[in-house]
């Protein structure tokens, strides 16, 4: 009777935690009650069976009577053992087909028209509920407890915000992944006798095969795997030798000011790009000549300004970029002498220079932009 | 062309690593080459998650100011990176300390003006 018992709690877990879409959970559903009459005679055939008893088959009406009573004779059976772990392969074969048709239908309704998170509490909600009503003894308590587990684990990770970063497909296929395992050590149980792997160490399989196929139960793993990750990821990383500079995160004006003067040298960048890039050799020259005049222009009022004196100052004495001592070391003849691309890139060197060493002075950055606005309209 | 090195906290967000990686391009006209998470080992023993960005300095129209990291330890994070290759250019990968975390992540960029 215990199994009978046991066997529509499996049965009722199934259908109302793996798909809430279905009308599988209403408890009148035909389906429901001829399967669970199925499995009631395959439970009165396997514990016959297992006691070594004959049973008899009434194909008329479906009742199985199994020939244990006291005036019975005749009624041993030497090959109950084989014929029960015959019986229970059979009927593990008829509850997974019944799961993966259950699961099919569960991953397309996934894939099709719900929201993941709204499926997820679907799930929780009605797979806990329903089946604590129905759920009375001993036995099908301890099942329930198995169920519960694989839910509330999911209602954690929910908690921790791990669902919204997941996809459908890496989940479902998290779920195929999980659910063939389970099923692969189903088929190797196969292999023992009833000794070995009783009827309900077969069910408890089962009902994980079952678990392991719903997004909970995907989402917990994911969630394991990734943190097992990190984990083994951070114990590869370098430490750094000697006492190195921690450079402070720019602020959002920092980028927003250093956007604008960006684009601004750009833009010239790109204009002495273009004018040596002209064919006809009298444009190019015009407008190489007018970039030239946009970078002297630029360098002038930012050598007439105070505020930079001590900038270009670094500048000149920067040993570690030569070029740029080596420009500021120039004479204004030796300038003057210089062709317009030559002149100009030099410029360029200088101002890259200049935007380097002032960028953590916001007020330096404002007046150099400042300054490229005016030349470059 | 020189290359050089700047150290960020690892405690910050993504975004913020980000935004301190795309400012240094710009200041410094150089171009982000790498980033990988790495600890500072402190006197007394205490460990600090950092990440260390390489630069090396660059012609400024050869650089792609318009950074986008994006963490691909997610399956959002993946699919994210998939559609940015569209419309960025891809990097590098590394793996870098999103708040105190390592984390897999796809660096992209691309001009913008």
């Amino acid at each position: 009777m215990k199994y009978i018992r046991l066997f529509l709690l499996v049965c009722f877990v199934f259908l109302l935690t793996g798909c809430p879409k279905e009308p599988s959970n209403k408890f009148d559903d035909a389906f429901i009650k001829n399967m669970n009459e199925a499995l009631k005679n395959i439970q009165i055939k396997y514990d016959c069976s297992a006691r070594k008893y004959k049973y008899t088959v009434n194909y008329d009406t479906g009742v199985i009577t199994c020939r244990d009573g006291v005036n019975e004779v005749n009624n041993i059976n030497d090959d109950g053992l084989n014929e029960a772990q015959r019986i229970r392969d059979d009927a593990i074969d008829f509850i997974v087909k019944y799961i993966n048709r259950n699961y099919t239908k569960y991953t397309q309704n996934i894939e099709s028209n719900r929201s993941t998170t709204d499926f997820i509490l679907d799930v929780i909600d009605l797979g806990t509920g329903a089946a604590t009503g129905i759920s009375k003894g001993e036995r099908p308590n301890q099942i329930l407890g198995i169920a519960l587990t694989a839910f509330r684990g999911g209602r954690r990770s929910y908690e921790a915000d791990f669902y919204k970063s997941q996809t459908t497909p890496i989940l479902i296929h998290k779920m195929d992944d999980s659910r063939a395992k389970v099923y692969a050590s189903i088929l190797e149980n196969k292999k023992k006798d009833i000794r070995g792997y009783s009827m309900s160490a077969a069910l408890n399989q089962l009902v994980n095969y079952f678990n392991v196929g719903n997004l909970t139960s995907a989402f917990s793993e994911l969630g394991e795997d990734a943190a097992s990750q990190a984990r083994a990821s951070q114990e590869l990383v370098e430490t750094l030798e000697g006492n190195p500079t921690v450079s402070d995160i720019p602020s959002i004006q920092h980028e927003q000011l250093s956007d604008k003067i960006f684009a601004q040298r750009l833009s010239l960048r790109q204009q002495l790009r273009d004018a040596i890039g002209i064919t006809d050799a009298a444009k190019k020259a015009e407008q190489l000549k007018a970039i030239r005049g946009k970078y002297e222009g630029i360098w002038k009022d930012v050598e007439a300004q105070d505020e930079f004196s001590s900038a270009i100052k670094q500048m000149k004495e920067d040993a570690d970029h030569p070029e740029v001592k080596a420009i500021l070391a120039k004479t204004a003849d030796d300038i003057a002498k210089e062709s317009d691309d030559t002149a100009a890139a030099e410029y360029v060197l200088l101002l890259d220079r200049l935007n380097a060493i002032i960028k953590n002075d916001p007020k330096l950055q404002q007046n150099f932009l400042s300054i490229l606005n005016k030349v470059n309209k | 062309m020189s290359k050089f090195t700047r150290v960020f906290m690892g405690n910050v967000s993504l975004n913020d690593t980000q935004r301190a990686c795309k400012v240094e391009q710009e200041d410094e006209t150089a171009k982000l080459t790498g980033l990988r998470g790495a600890l500072i080992k402190k006197d007394t023993g205490e460990k600090t998650k950092v990440n260390v960005a390489d630069f090396e300095t660059v012609d400024i129209l050869d650089i792609l100011n318009d950074l986008k990291f994006i963490d691909v330890s997610t399956t959002t994070g993946v699919s994210d990176a998939a559609a940015a290759n569209h419309s960025y250019t891809h990097m590098f990968d590394c793996k870098m300390f999103i708040q105190d975390s390592l984390k897999d992540v796809q660096v992209f960029g691309r001009k913008n003006t």
